[in-house]
Parts: structure tokens; C-alpha cells; sequence
């Protein structure tokens, strides 16, 4: 018995040094090679688009960031696929432009997440209490005051529900740090769980399907929900590469250096509570003209927070684009993909990968890819 | 995948607004339209029937075996309208935007030609829109909620005309048939007080109107009330103050909420009141055995009877057919639960139609469609089916069927004996058993 136990122990031992072993001799004999073949290939794109991209990081690079000339080969390329999605994605796949649009909202969400989370690295578990602030007030004011009132009113108090609500998960958890402020954003999140059920006219499990949707055509919602989504990235990206994203991510290096410089951390850590809370807002306003229905399950649940962090450590956390990658990729993954798997197979495979992503590529797959393109043909990333 | 795209289909002019809608959403579906082309050259035409239930439910599964059964039944014998249907079901989880979500898959990426099913009657509201906005022929065969009718065909005809309710009838209409059974419950054992408990869900707010209403005008009289959370877990303090309420037997109204925990408490306890009225996880074929017994002398009234007496000559081929298609998979086996016998009919109602109108494009032709419904007698394995026309209290619902004295004969109570079975008690045209008290009571 023992004998079998020393023997069980030294295979076990030398396991993890075998499998770096074949991950090694893999990295060496087929994923360097491919790396090799894909520079040469790629390295002409970078060559001819140098002029463009040197004219972009003259006129843009300190607002949003210098890129490489395939980096800005990418992103164009991704902006054209988008943006013309409404007269291709039809033709590739029939629900393709639904998962599309529904990606686009959850875009925001993550992005939200990330200027707050990712950024000042206080992780929040309750974003979607945020979402859900904007959409509960939508419902309610639709429901309980009047069903006729126009979106220019209803969408603008909706956001500003969510800002209200940001600024009151952020009051408590100004003094606290690490495990506590989560532990705060969770327990909202809880709260206002709890709270939707409690009481009949804040609608119960069903909720409230009083609020329209916005268009039942695919193509229109479709840019209805890409728009707004586009104009968020570019302003959270522009916001994250100023002095007060620099700051942020200050704060999450190390925060008593920011107050030694005579900074104070509170006020800023108030600013990304603002800063993720508008869009968040917005993002909850686009979800209620999606679905016509604000319920719990679509809006509140502590899973759909999960969901959010989940997309953008996918993307790649504090850097906003890495996010909006993170969240078309996930639902493409999880809508088209896994399409026919039920629901929980679908989350188990979709938690999996997100767990692979963590073990293998903790920086995320779009900052990989990122940094990647940065680096053929030498550029800077 | 459907063997027919939106571009494949006969534009029919409803007017500028809908021709304009789908001719951009031909344009949209264009795609879908070029590769499902090569799945309608040459073929006969066929139809796509989507199916929406929750499916972590036995009430679903039973509800999409039904179905199957259905289509299977139809395609071998001559299929609808000399074309064959394909089943697609969708799980709608009991969550209103998981349906809308799975609505919209089947009716844009599937192009369903006609939905059946839903459950809850939230679920139910969250899609109707949806299916209006498409024209697509929706017939519910799970949901009592009166307003699922009132509030759309009942309201907007035109917008809403593609709705109709295959079963069960409404719950303004259990409301009144169950009071017929509290009276027959009087008159047999001088049951008069009543603790009336329901679901706070769309579906129980009918009862909670017209119980209260319809039980004095029979003689009871109700001594308990109350509406519980559909999250409650705890039951004991529920089953304490019926007792204490001294109520001759509980009527209650449980859908979302299992009562298994109350009827253990009762049956230990030995409380002396009956358990009466609507219990959605009671009609499961194997509840009895679940609740290690706990269930017997329960009553649920559950349309179809749980297929147990001959509703009609229908129903014992049905039910037999089911259980031997389905023996050897997981429960319900012998019978699917309420909302499988609506479904196994609707599917059958739809064919009639689908021939007399002569074209399964039933989206296209929806006028043909409705006039078509509004004409249907048909005898189905839970009775004699008919909706209620555009000018009546409740435009597109399945009409109840009434006894010669007034009372309402299609909706049954079935009771759980102490060995298992299940008994239909009520009313008496297809009665099984007596009821019974239980044991300590009688």
C-alpha cells in the first residue's frame, strides 16, 4: 500500500514538470512557427498602413491612445465590420444581428465595470444594481405615473436613478478597501434583489412590461443599441487615457502614494463611481428598450454582475476596449456557438472558458491580441 | 433550422405599414432566405411549429412530448396540408425575458409559422407583442390569466387578432367552476368554512376576486385569507393558521409555490380540514410517489383529468399512446400534466385549419387563419373546443362547456387516493370515484 502511495507520488510529482515540458516543446515546435508565419504575413498590412497610422497618432494618439499600423488596421477593420453588421450579419447567420445588438448593451456594461473596477481596482460585484436602478425607473415612472411619457423624459431620469444610486453604493464604501467595498457592492446588489420581490409595485418576479420596445427590426435596433454603445467606448477610452485615468490607476498601484502626493483618492474614487454610472445607466435604458420587459432576472440578479466582470477579465481588464471585445465575444460564444445547448450547458461551457481565461490568459485575450499585432514588424504596442 | 425562409414566402397586402415592415425585414432575412432556399427547391411545402415551455419543468417536457406525439401523429397521416411540420422547442425557463428571447429566435430565425404553449401567464405577457408584431398565429395552452386575452384581443382586436387560447379556460371561469366543486363539497360533506390561500401571481387575481364573490352566493363562507410570496420557504406557519382558522378544508391556488412541505405537515399532524383547489406540481403523474404518500387525499382540478376517465373517446388513445411512446424515460410517463393535453390539441386544431384554408403560411394569411378558428368545433382529448368570437367579454379564449343544470364540465378535479392513483372526482359526467376526507377525518 505504501509502496503503491510513494509511487502514485512520484508520478504526480513529475507530472507538472512533464506537461511544461509539452507545453514548452508545443510553444517551441508549433505555436512560434505559426507566430513566425503570421508576422511574415501580416508585417506587409503594418508596412502600408505606417503613413495612416503615423497621421492618427499625430492628430489622435495623446486622446486615445498611438497604435501600430496593424493595430489601427484592426480596429478600423472591427469599426467596419460593425457598423456595416446591419447589412452582412443577416446573411452569415439569421439571429446573428440580435446577439450583435444584445453584445452591443452588454459592451457598455463591461466598459462601465471596467472604469470603475478595472481602473481604480476596487472589484464591484453590484454593477448590475446600477443597470437596474435606470430600468426599474423607466418601468415605474411608465407604470405608475404615466404610460405616455416620452423617452426624452423617461431615459434621461433613468440614468440619472443609476448616478443616484452609484453615488449611494460609493458613500459607505469610501473608508473601506479591498474585500469590503465588494462585500458593499454585493450586499446592494442583494438589497435591491430582495427589494424588486418584496413589495407588489415594484412588480415582483414578473415585473413590468409596460415600457415599449424600441423597434422590433433587427436592423434598426440593432444600430439603435451600436450607436450609443460606440460613442460610450469613445469617451471612456478618451476619459481612461487623461490625467484622471492615470490617477485611477494610481489609486489601484498604490493609494497612499496618491494622497502622499497630495492627491485626494476619495474624490476621485467618487469620480469613477460617476463615471461608471452614467453609462451603466444608459446601457439599462438601451436593455429596457430591448427586451420591453424590466424584471429581476433581466436586471438585477447578482449573476448578471458576474457576467459583466466575466467579459471584461475576458477582454482584459483596464482597458475599455478590452471589455467591449470581451462582451461580443462572450455573447457570440454563448448565442451562437453553444446555440441549441440548453441554458445550463451553455453557462457551464460559458464559465469554463472564462475560467481557462483566468488560468492561461489572466491579462485577458484582447490585450494578448493586442499587444501581439503591436509587436509585428517591431511597432510599439 | 426551417426547410423555408422569409424570402420564400407570399407577401399578402394587410395594408402599406405591414407590407413596409416586411419588406425590410425580407431584406434583413435576405440572408436567411438564400441558404434556406435549397431546403425548398424541390421539396413539398412543409410548416415550422415552434414550441415555448419551461423545460427544467416536468410540466414542459410533458407539454413537448406532446407536441411531438402530435406532429408525428399528423406527418404519417397526410401532414398539414399535404405538408410536413418540424417541432422546435424553445425553453422560456419561466423567466419573461428568456421567452421573449426564445420567441424571437423562433420567429426570425426559425420562421415558425405558428407558437404553442407558454405557461406562467408572465411569460406568457412578455411575448404576446412580440407575436403580434409578426402576425404570427399564437395559441397558449398553459396560462389561465384572463387578462392574457382582456387586455389584447380584448382590447386591440386588430393588432392582436393572431391570439387565441386553446386551454385552459380562463381563470374567471375555474373561479366559477371551482366554487360549483366547493358547493358539491358542501352538499357531500358539510364542508362550509373556508381557507382560501393563492399564489400572488397574475394568474390566482381572478380567483382572488371572484372566490370571495362566488363562495357566500353558494352558502361557504371564507374564514381565512391570504396571498403568499411565490418565494416563500416556509409553510408550517401557513398550515397553522388555516388550522387555527378552523376551516372545514383549504382552497388553495399553487402554481409557482410547491406545496409538498404543507401536505406533510397536514398529513402528520393530522389537521382536520381537506386540501382542495389548484396545485401545478400535485398533477404530476408521480407526485404521489415523491411525496412519499404525502399527497393522498389532495385535489387539484387539472384540465384533461390527468388523462384517468374518457373524456372524450379521445382521450384514452392519447394517453395510452403517450405512455407507451414515452414508457422507460423520465416521469411524466403516464400521462403528460395539464398543459401537454391543450398542446396535443392545439397541434391537431392548427392542421384543421392549416386544410381548410389550404396553405401553411399561416403568417401571410392570418385573416384566413382567424376566420378559420372562430369556426372550429373540434373534439380534443380534453373536450369539445371552441373560442368565444371578436365581439364576446373574452375575444379568442377556449369557450367552457357547461352541464345541463349550468355548471361548468370542462375543467376536472382529480383526487390522489392513499395507493397512489388518482381518482377524477368532479363533476360527475366523468366521474371515477367519490371523493373522499381523509382517513382521520372521516
Amino acid at each position: 500500500m505504501i509502496s503503491t502511495i510513494l509511487l502514485l507520488g512520484t508520478i504526480l510529482s513529475t507530472v507538472p514538470g512533464r506537461l511544461e515540458g509539452v507545453a514548452g516543446s508545443v510553444r517551441r515546435n508549433v505555436l512560434l512557427p505559426i507566430g513566425r508565419g503570421l508576422d511574415r504575413l501580416l508585417a506587409p498590412i503594418d508596412r502600408a498602413m505606417v503613413p495612416a497610422a503615423t497621421a492618427y497618432n499625430h492628430r489622435f494618439g495623446r486622446y486615445f491612445g498611438e497604435m501600430s499600423g496593424l493595430q489601427l488596421a484592426f480596429v478600423a477593420a472591427s469599426l467596419g465590420a460593425l457598423l456595416t453588421a446591419g447589412a452582412w450579419a443577416p446573411l452569415v447567420l439569421g439571429g446573428l444581428l440580435r446577439t450583435l445588438a444584445l453584445a452591443s448593451i452588454w459592451a457598455i456594461f463591461a466598459m462601465s465595470w471596467d472604469i470603475q473596477s478595472g481602473y481604480t481596482g476596487y472589484i464591484s460585484f453590484g454593477h448590475s444594481a446600477l443597470s437596474g436602478a435606470a430600468g426599474y425607473t423607466m418601468a415605474m415612472l411608465l407604470a405608475h405615473v404615466d404610460p405616455a411619457l416620452p423617452l426624452w423624459i423617461t431615459a434621461p431620469l433613468s440614468v440619472l436613478a443609476a448616478l443616484v444610486l452609484g453615488l449611494l453604493i460609493a458613500l459607505p464604501t469610501l473608508r473601506l478597501e479591498g474585500p469590503y467595498f465588494s462585500l458593499i457592492t454585493f450586499v446592494a446588489v442583494l438589497l435591491f434583489y430582495r427589494l424588486t420581490t418584496a413589495f407588489g409595485w415594484l412588480g415582483g418576479i414578473p415585473g413590468f412590461s409596460e415600457p415599449d420596445v424600441f423597434t422590433w427590426n433587427p436592423v434598426v435596433r440593432y444600430y439603435y443599441m451600436l450607436v450609443p454603445m460606440l460613442l460610450i467606448a469613445a469617451a471612456l477610452t478618451f476619459l481612461a487615457r487623461s490625467n484622471l485615468g492615470m490617477i485611477l490607476v494610481a489609486i489601484r498601484e498604490n493609494e497612499s502614494a496618491v494622497s502622499a502626493a497630495g492627491i485626494d483618492p476619495t474624490k476621485f474614487k467618487i469620480w469613477s463611481f460617476v463615471l461608471s454610472s452614467i453609462p451603466m445607466g444608459i446601457g439599462g435604458v438601451l436593455l429596457v428598450g430591448f427586451t420591453g420587459n424590466v424584471d429581476p432576472n433581466t436586471f438585477v440578479v447578482a449573476d448578471n454582475s458576474i457576467e459583466m466582470i466575466a467579459m471584461a477579465v475576458v477582454g482584459g481588464m483596464s482597458s475599455i476596449l478590452g471589455p467591449l471585445g470581451g462582451a461580443f465575444f462572450i455573447e457570440i460564444f454563448s448565442h451562437e456557438v453553444l446555440h441549441g445547448f440548453s441554458t445550463p450547458v451553455r453557462y457551464l461551457f460559458l464559465w469554463t472558458l472564462v475560467l481557462l481565461v483566468l488560468v492561461f490568459a489572466r491579462d485577458g485575450l484582447f490585450r494578448r491580441i493586442w499587444h501581439r499585432l503591436g509587436d509585428v514588424g517591431g511597432g510599439e504596442g | 433550422m426551417s426547410n423555408r425562409g422569409n424570402g420564400t414566402r407570399k407577401n399578402v397586402n394587410n395594408g402599406n405599414r405591414r407590407v413596409g415592415r416586411r419588406a425590410l425585414l425580407a431584406a434583413a432575412g435576405a440572408g436567411v432566405a438564400t441558404t434556406s432556399l435549397a431546403g425548398c427547391l424541390g421539396g413539398e411545402e412543409g410548416l415550422t411549429i415552434g414550441h415555448l415551455a419551461p423545460m427544467d419543468n416536468p410540466l414542459g417536457v410533458g407539454s413537448e412530448r406532446s407536441a411531438q406525439l402530435a406532429v408525428d401523429e399528423i406527418n404519417d397521416d397526410g401532414g398539414f396540408d399535404g405538408g410536413e411540420a418540424e417541432l422546435i422547442t424553445r425553453d422560456t425557463r419561466t423567466d419573461p425575458s428568456e421567452a421573449q428571447d426564445a420567441t424571437e429566435e423562433l420567429v426570425q430565425q426559425e420562421n415558425a409559422d405558428v407558437l404553442v404553449g407558454t405557461f406562467n401567464s408572465e411569460t406568457t405577457q412578455a411575448i404576446q407583442d412580440l407575436t403580434a408584431e409578426f402576425d404570427v398565429p399564437f395559441l397558449i395552452t398553459g396560462s389561465a390569466d384572463p387578462g392574457l386575452i382582456t387586455d389584447t384581443v380584448g382590447s386591440d382586436y386588430e393588432e392582436y387578432k393572431n391570439i387565441f387560447r386553446v386551454g385552459p379556460i380562463n381563470s374567471d371561469l375555474q373561479a366559477e367552476s371551482i366554487a360549483d366543486y366547493c358547493a358539491y363539497l358542501q352538499d357531500t360533506h358539510g364542508w362550509s368554512d373556508v381557507a382560501f390561500l393563492r399564489d400572488q401571481a397574475a394568474w390566482t387575481e381572478p380567483f382572488g376576486e371572484l372566490v370571495p364573490e362566488y363562495l357566500p352566493e353558494r352558502g361557504l363562507e371564507i374564514v381565512h385569507e391570504d396571498a403568499l410570496s411565490i418565494e416563500i420557504d416556509d409553510l408550517a406557519p401557513v398550515v397553522s393558521d388555516v388550522n387555527d382558522s378552523g376551516a372545514d378544508f383549504v382552497l388553495r391556488f399553487f402554481a409557482h409555490i410547491n406545496a409538498s412541505e404543507m401536505l406533510g405537515i397536514w398529513h402528520s399532524s393530522e389537521y382536520e380540514f381537506g386540501v382542495e383547489g389548484i396545485h401545478v406540481p400535485g398533477m404530476h403523474p408521480a407526485y404521489h410517489a415523491l411525496t412519499e404518500g404525502a399527497a393522498s387525499y389532495e385535489t387539484t382540478s387539472q384540465s384533461g383529468a390527468a388523462g384517468v376517465t374518457a373524456i372524450t373517446e379521445k382521450t384514452q388513445p392519447f394517453v395510452e399512446e403517450y405512455a407507451s411512446t414515452y414508457e422507460g424515460e423520465d416521469p411524466p410517463v403516464r400521462a403528460p400534466m395539464y398543459m401537454g393535453f391543450n398542446t396535443y390539441d392545439a397541434i391537431y386544431i392548427y392542421r384543421d385549419v392549416v386544410d381548410s384554408i389550404e396553405t401553411t403560411s399561416t403568417r401571410d394569411a392570418l385573416d384566413d387563419f382567424v376566420d378559420a378558428m372562430l369556426e372550429v368545433e373540434y373534439t380534443g382529448v380534453v373536450g369539445n373546443i371552441s373560442f368565444y368570437g371578436r365581439d364576446s367579454d373574452y375575444p379568442h379564449d377556449a369557450q367552457e362547456e357547461r352541464n345541463d343544470d349550468g355548471s361548468i364540465s370542462n375543467y376536472p378535479m382529480t383526487q390522489w387516493t392513499p395507493e397512489g392513483e388518482i381518482e377524477c372526482v368532479y363533476p360527475e359526467a366523468h366521474r371515477t370515484a367519490d371523493h373522499q376526507q381523509p382517513s382521520w377525518m372521516q
